[in-house]
């Protein structure tokens, strides 16, 4: 009996006790530690739910820019941007202090690069310029990521002259490897597709002309194998022959000037877009990660 | 035979076929994205499916007539055709052009054929 009574009375004493156990949703804590921890699938719903019930709170912006981060690094470019966005005309709005302005420049900072991996480069150079306005002292890391992006924005457009002169006027060091590489690229003469065609003239010299020797000597047998038949099939008198050979050898005469003009165009396409690649992997874009904030937000 | 046959194939187009349409293609679809030629699907239906798939570029060569035919015209598309079957349509012709994720082509669309726009080639 007496150990029922005991075991009642341990029970009702545990029941009755206002314990605590689950989890404090206080805090920002669990959601910046996802986020530095890279699992973005967590760390949005944590943000959005830390943001939901403390939206007035002092950390909500940085907590905001780390979920648009969070939201560009798991593909949602369009909620990212939305988001920072309206983080920075939220900014605007506030009194500046030195952690606002700073917290500014790095959320339009990935605005930039948000732009720049949607290949929308005329966004992106408005918004530099923006960038440029807004920050005038903008931190170091900031800025020669911004350049590198600019610079890697013309090569994809094949803009060697701007990418050499953002080079010039940059103030990166040790870029001298990207100014040999882009150098030649300024003023290169492609091969002409009109003389490619009109080489075409004798088959398969437009093909040579564009460096397909195989493709060149192929079109010319071709050629002499139809004019040949064509030749011989008037020559035996078999002139229906003889005349669907010609048809035959006048339409792949034709093709074969439009290959030679063909031809030139994929190998000057081919050349650039190779040199584009190799340049392109040489030039480091900046993460979408917190740069200069790391202090701010203890990380 | 085999070298005949994807050329009796694109004569024989020239000539007589005519883009398939149906009431789908011209009110929902706005004329259709991709029109198809009979001759075309009967190659491809009948010729091909016996002959094997042998066509070392991605589109295939008969897809790739039917896009060039129907994007630019039956003669543009000839010429395209033409150029690709006959003169390049060769395992010595592959380095030319970028190995896709599959491992078993080539890319080589449409857009990068047609000499009249050249942003095509860069895409």
């Amino acid at each position: 009996m007496k150990v029922i009574v005991w075991i009642l009375v341990v029970t009702i004493t545990l029941i009755a006790l206002p314990l605590r156990m689950e989890c404090s949703d206080e805090g920002p804590e669990y959601g910046i530690y996802l986020f530095r921890q890279g699992k973005d699938e967590l760390a949005i719903p944590e943000l959005e739910r830390t943001l939901y019930y403390h939206e007035s709170a002092p950390d909500a912006p940085y907590l905001k820019l780390l979920l648009g981060l969070s939201y560009a690094r798991s593909g949602q470019y369009g909620s990212a941007l939305s988001l920072l966005s309206a983080l920075v005309e939220e900014l605007e709005d506030t009194p500046h202090g030195i952690r606002k302005e700073k917290l500014s420049c790095e959320t339009t900072f990935h605005i930039l690069n948000i732009y720049f991996r949607q290949k929308r480069f005329t966004d992106f150079y408005y918004g530099r310029e923006q960038l440029a306005l807004r920050c005038p002292e903008l931190d170091t890391a900031l800025a020669s990521s911004v350049q590198y992006m600019s610079i890697a924005g013309h090569i994809y457009t094949f803009d060697w002259k701007a990418a050499l002169g953002e080079l010039e006027m940059s103030p990166l060091q040790s870029t001298d490897f990207l100014k040999e590489q882009i150098e030649p690229l300024v003023g290169y003469r492609s091969k002409s597709p009109v003389l490619g065609g009109i080489l075409s003239i004798i088959p398969g010299l437009g093909h040579v002309y564009a460096g397909r020797f195989g493709d060149g000597i192929r079109s010319l047998l071709i050629n002499i194998a139809f004019v040949s038949l064509s030749y011989f099939s008037f020559k035996e008198d078999m002139p229906a022959l003889g005349a669907v050979f010609g048809v035959i050898e006048a339409s792949l005469y034709a093709a074969n000037i439009y290959g030679g003009v063909n031809a030139v165009n994929q190998e000057n396409a081919r050349f650039f877009i190779e040199k584009r690649e190799s340049i392109l992997k040489q030039i480091p874009v900046p993460p979408l990660d917190i740069i200069t904030l790391r202090k701010e937000l203890d990380f | 035979m085999r070298f005949l046959a994807p050329y009796l194939l694109l004569f024989l187009l020239v000539g007589f076929s005519a883009p398939a349409e149906n009431a789908y293609e011209v009110l929902v679809s706005e004329g259709g994205e991709k029109e198809t030629y009979p001759l075309i699907t009967l190659y491809q239906q009948v010729i091909s499916r016996h002959d094997g798939p042998r066509c070392l570029f991605y589109p295939t060569c008969s897809e790739f007539c039917n896009q060039a035919f129907s994007q630019h015209g039956v003669f543009w598309g000839a010429l395209m055709t033409l150029d690709r079957l006959f003169y390049r349509e060769r395992p010595g012709s592959m380095k030319y052009y970028r190995l896709l994720d599959d491992e078993e082509r080539y890319d080589d669309p449409v857009e990068h054929n047609y000499i009249f726009e050249k942003a095509g080639y860069y895409r």
